[in-house]
């Protein structure tokens, strides 16, 4: 290392204080202007947090957020050198420091995934898609599924339902399907059942519908499977109309 | 590869994209974005980077590289970003003479690096690492700065002696020039004189806001004053054709008001380059 051991501590106390806001460099810098890098710097981080988190920013009054926002940047060390990509070190930073218990908020993790991940399949980098046609058998044709999504299992119903109305009695088990539009690029969002997230998840393991509902029938002990492997086929059908099912292998 | 040399570019931001590609009112020769916002980026923003890419040459002015920090440089964000500059033909990638992480904790803005010899002989080691993984020189602009930190050396002798030992290019910044001369009372034009003007590869230009009586903050959320434009014009005849960029990041103006801008610009550079292209022939 070329750099002298005073040099690097000035770098380091001027960055912390730009993290942090407690200046220890004295005579090293311009006493009148230094707070500008602290604002600086503060504000690209607020900024980008607000935008990745409307509903959230939304819902906290000020001094919460303001609190949260500046405990995550003085104690957590960004390590993306993508601005955009620090929603989900904050996101995972609220999970490992617990802050719904510290805010008194059980809904809070749930509601920073689903904002987080909304932002995440916008832009996470380009899936190939397989190839299918257009037509087929729904029982027994595997069907091709867009690769661009994600199935996110929460507590709370953060998707439905305002913050501010989200009760702990609103407590259960609730799946969301997010995956971006093909053509567009738009994030796309479906509440979907048990039975329906179970089913998109062995669609990616290639199985056709007729033995997804085989297979879930030892877990849902259908009355009738006839009918609902028809259900289920009426839900793919539908998420063809929605850009999610793409076809059925070639 | 389309010459841009003696052309005028802008930043191409997310916020005028749509209304950038449908329209045809601002119309540069180039394009610049900075690769840590599209590195790895897919869906909506890939496809219009894609598409601007394929009609506009582009240049890379990073943020993230960090070279005047203490840390380790970040081997993946080098090894995703020389893929970058390949698939997109990038004819410049220039980085700030700033540092931008520390300690482990990236801060996403630049702070000013200590003018000091031991400051100097470590940033040359890293951009000559950074150049030789690359394969293809870097520009390292001056940044403007608010307050100088724990200096022992003047910023040109700090810059020249950087860009010389390195054998890099210079990104000569003339609005930070300005900023500066303003915030640390100095004379432009000498300072400029002073900086290694055969290294000069890319000129950026942007607008300033001063906050305090004694202070201006580079905020490219304004339109470009008219003594940085007599800046330019001075700094032009000193220098060979470069590449000119117009930077706005946000408060944007009409097209037609960038675009006159960029006109501008273009004409101070016809003016000056042209003739000396020909006296040259």
């Amino acid at each position: 290392m070329l750099l002298q051991t005073n040099t690097k501590n000035i770098q380091s106390k001027l960055a912390d204080y730009c993290r942090t806001g407690e200046l220890t460099l004295t005579t090293e810098v311009n006493q009148k202007h230094v707070h500008h890098y602290r604002r600086l710097v503060y504000n690209i981080i607020d900024d980008m947090l607000q935008s990745a988190f409307p509903i959230f920013y939304e819902f906290a009054d000020t001094e919460m957020w303001d609190e949260i926002v500046n405990t995550f940047f003085s104690t957590h060390a960004c390590q993306t050198p993508h601005v955009w990509k620090v929603p989900g070190e904050f996101y995972q930073y609220a999970c490992d420091k617990n802050l719904k218990e510290k805010y008194n908020l059980p809904f809070l993790e749930d509601l920073l995934l689903f904002e987080w991940i909304e932002l995440d399949i916008h832009t996470m980098k380009d899936e190939e898609f397989p190839k299918f046609k257009t037509y087929g058998n729904w029982n027994d044709d595997v069907l091709v599924i867009n690769p661009e999504y994600r199935i996110l299992s929460v507590k709370y119903p953060v998707h439905t339902t305002a913050p501010i109305n989200i009760k702990k009695e609103n407590e259960g088990q609730y799946f969301i399907l997010m995956y971006r539009e093909p053509k567009k690029g738009s994030v796309q969002f479906l509440d979907i059942s048990i039975l329906y997230a179970l089913t998109i998840e062995k669609m990616e393991e290639e199985k056709s519908i007729a033995e997804i509902t085989e297979e879930l029938q030892a877990i849902f002990s259908f009355e009738d499977k006839a009918f609902a492997q028809e259900h289920i086929i009426n839900f793919c059908k539908d998420l063809q109309q929605k850009d999610f099912i793409l076809g059925f292998k070639k | 590869m389309k010459s841009i040399q003696g052309k005028t570019g802008i930043g191409f931001r997310k916020d005028f994209a749509e209304e950038f590609l449908n329209e045809n009112i601002l119309q540069p020769n180039f394009i610049e974005v900075a690769p840590e916002n599209w590195i790895d980026m897919g869906g909506y923003w890939k496809k219009i980077f894609d598409k601007v890419t394929e009609q506009y040459p582009l240049t890379c002015h990073g943020l993230s590289l960090s070279i005047g920090s203490p840390d380790e440089l970040d081997w993946d964000f080098l090894k995703k970003l020389k893929v970058f500059l390949k698939q997109y033909k990038v004819q410049i990638y220039s980085e700030h003479l700033s540092y931008a992480k520390c300690d482990n904790a990236h801060l996403y803005d630049l702070l000013p690096i200590p003018f000091r010899e031991d400051a100097v002989k470590h940033i040359v080691e890293r951009i000559k690492t950074v150049q030789d993984y690359l394969e293809q020189k870097i520009a390292i602009e001056n940044v403007s700065y608010y307050t100088a930190v724990a200096a022992e050396m003047d910023e040109p002798t700090f810059i020249l002696n950087i860009v010389n030992e390195s054998d890099c290019h210079l990104l000569l910044d003339v609005n930070n020039v300005y900023v500066n001369a303003f915030n640390h009372k100095y004379d432009a034009k000498e300072f400029i004189k002073k900086l290694p003007l055969d290294k000069v590869a890319y000129i950026h230009m942007a607008g300033h806001l001063q906050v305090e009586e004694d202070l201006i903050i580079d905020t490219h959320g304004e339109n470009i004053i008219d003594p940085v434009f007599d800046l330019f014009d001075y700094t032009t005849c000193l220098i060979k054709p470069v590449p000119v960029l117009l930077e706005r990041d946000f408060n944007f103006p009409e097209f037609n008001e960038l675009q006159g801008e960029l006109n501008r610009l273009q004409n101070i550079c016809n003016n000056v380059w042209i003739p000396q292209h020909a006296a040259t022939n």
